[in-house]
């Protein structure tokens, strides 16, 4: 009974106080009142805000760290489709490089028939040098025809088949190409040593060859048409007991990484 | 697998050696089923690559017949579960097959420099060949199982 009578003496006193603050505060007069409970609610109120920051900041984290596998996995599979959409674009634009040069090349010799033809495989025997394109007879392909790449001679066509043909490359012990010094037009005969560099023979010691003269075909024989390039001169031996000069020729070509070649049809008419 | 051998091989170049996949399959399938067995890989693979290649149609099944031959030898003799057969037979088939290749061209009108031969395909070969040997040997473990071991 007691306390239910405190407890409404307590409200009716609330009621009026705030009455009384309602009435008060327009004119002011509420003033010093309001300034003491700022003053001295301002430190609690820091204190829980910061609590509050600071885990509402780790709630989020928590709630991140759930989502970041998901995040991952999709940041992976773009990153993934970007490498395979470049690696295509960096073998577009090889391709793109290598035509342009085979192009150049048929450009740059309008009196030759080529037919542009991918090289498929090479020999299983690596004793020998030889490598298989996918042209044949049906394309009009025919043995000895002349095999070049926008940088110079490869090799001539050693066997055909109906879609594919075989070449024999400048590196194997087997092929001669008749060829002289660009700038003293001494002739002889490169060879193939079963190596990347090439031999050329049976020039006259008195001839003025010199490192890095280049070395082109002669077109003696017909197999050849002329001026094709073959490569560059690396060493030259001279021997006061020998005939002839014995020349180490730098390929022109890299035959390790030939992908596509020319195949002259009509070297006879080039030359 | 004469596919494999004339498209993808050259690709996988090792010290400048293209791997003879074929070699590898003939010397493991001799030292896991003796001779015989590696006789008839040895000619069917040679039949095949004989007409992909350039030189005398039975250089590659004379030489692998060689290989199988002589590791068939060592199938027979030598205690089969030993980890080093594997490697010791692979560099001996590389040195009989080249040696033979380089043999039967000389004589049949293909002469090859038997200095660049040398350095630049039998020593890089039977390096690749220590590589890949074991790999191939697993494999045809598996695929063709071996009745002593």
């Amino acid at each position: 009974m007691k306390t239910r009578l405190d407890r409404r003496a307590v409200t009716i006193l609330l009621l009026l106080a705030l009455l009384v603050g309602a009435v008060l505060r327009p004119a002011g007069y509420l003033k010093p009142a309001q300034d003491l409970v700022s003053t001295l609610f301002a430190p609690l109120q820091y204190g829980l805000t910061w609590i509050t920051t600071r885990v509402s900041h780790l709630l989020a984290t928590v709630q991140d760290l759930g989502a970041m596998p998901a995040k991952v996995s999709e940041l992976q599979a773009t990153v993934d489709r970007l490498m395979i959409d470049n690696v295509r674009l960096h073998e577009a634009e090889i391709e793109n490089t290598h035509l342009r040069e085979l192009l150049q090349f048929r450009l740059a010799n309008p009196s030759y028939e080529m037919l542009a033809a991918e090289v498929i495989g090479r020999d299983p025997n690596n004793l020998l040098h030889y490598l298989t394109i996918d042209r044949g007879s049906v394309d009009g392909l025919e043995a000895g025809m002349p095999v070049v790449t926008a940088r110079g001679l490869v090799g001539h066509i050693d066997e055909v088949f109906p879609r594919t043909a075989r070449v024999m490359l400048l590196t194997d012990p087997a092929s001669t190409v008749a060829a002289l010094i660009q700038s003293s037009r001494a002739t002889g005969i490169v060879q193939g040593e079963g190596r990347r560099s090439l031999t050329m023979r049976f020039v006259e010691q008195s001839e003025p060859v010199v490192k890095d003269d280049i070395v082109l075909t002669s077109g003696i024989g017909g197999t050849f048409p002329k001026r094709l390039v073959i490569g560059q001169v690396v060493s030259v031996h001279r021997s006061d007991v020998e005939m002839f000069l014995e020349i180490v020729v730098q390929s022109a070509v890299n035959f390790d990484r030939l992908e596509s070649v020319l195949v002259i049809l009509d070297a006879g008419q080039g030359n | 697998m004469a596919v494999l051998q004339t498209s993808v091989m050259p690709s996988l170049r090792l010290a400048g050696a293209a791997p003879d996949l074929m070699l590898l399959v003939v010397v493991s399938v001799s030292l896991l089923q003796g001779g015989r067995s590696g006789l008839a890989w040895a000619l069917a693979g040679g039949l095949l690559l004989g007409l992909l290649s350039g030189g005398p149609f039975l250089a590659i099944a004379i030489s692998l017949a060689l290989v199988s031959a002589v590791i068939g030898v060592a199938h027979a003799n030598l205690p089969r579960e030993t980890v080093w057969l594997p490697f010791a037979a692979g560099a001996l088939g590389t040195l009989i097959d080249k040696a033979a290749l380089w043999a039967i061209l000389q004589v049949s009108g293909h002469p090859t420099p038997w200095l660049s031969s040398l350095v630049l395909v039998l020593l890089p070969g039977m390096m690749t060949h220590l590589l890949l040997i074991y790999p191939v040997y697993w494999l045809m473990r598996r695929a063709v199982a071996s009745p002593g071991g």
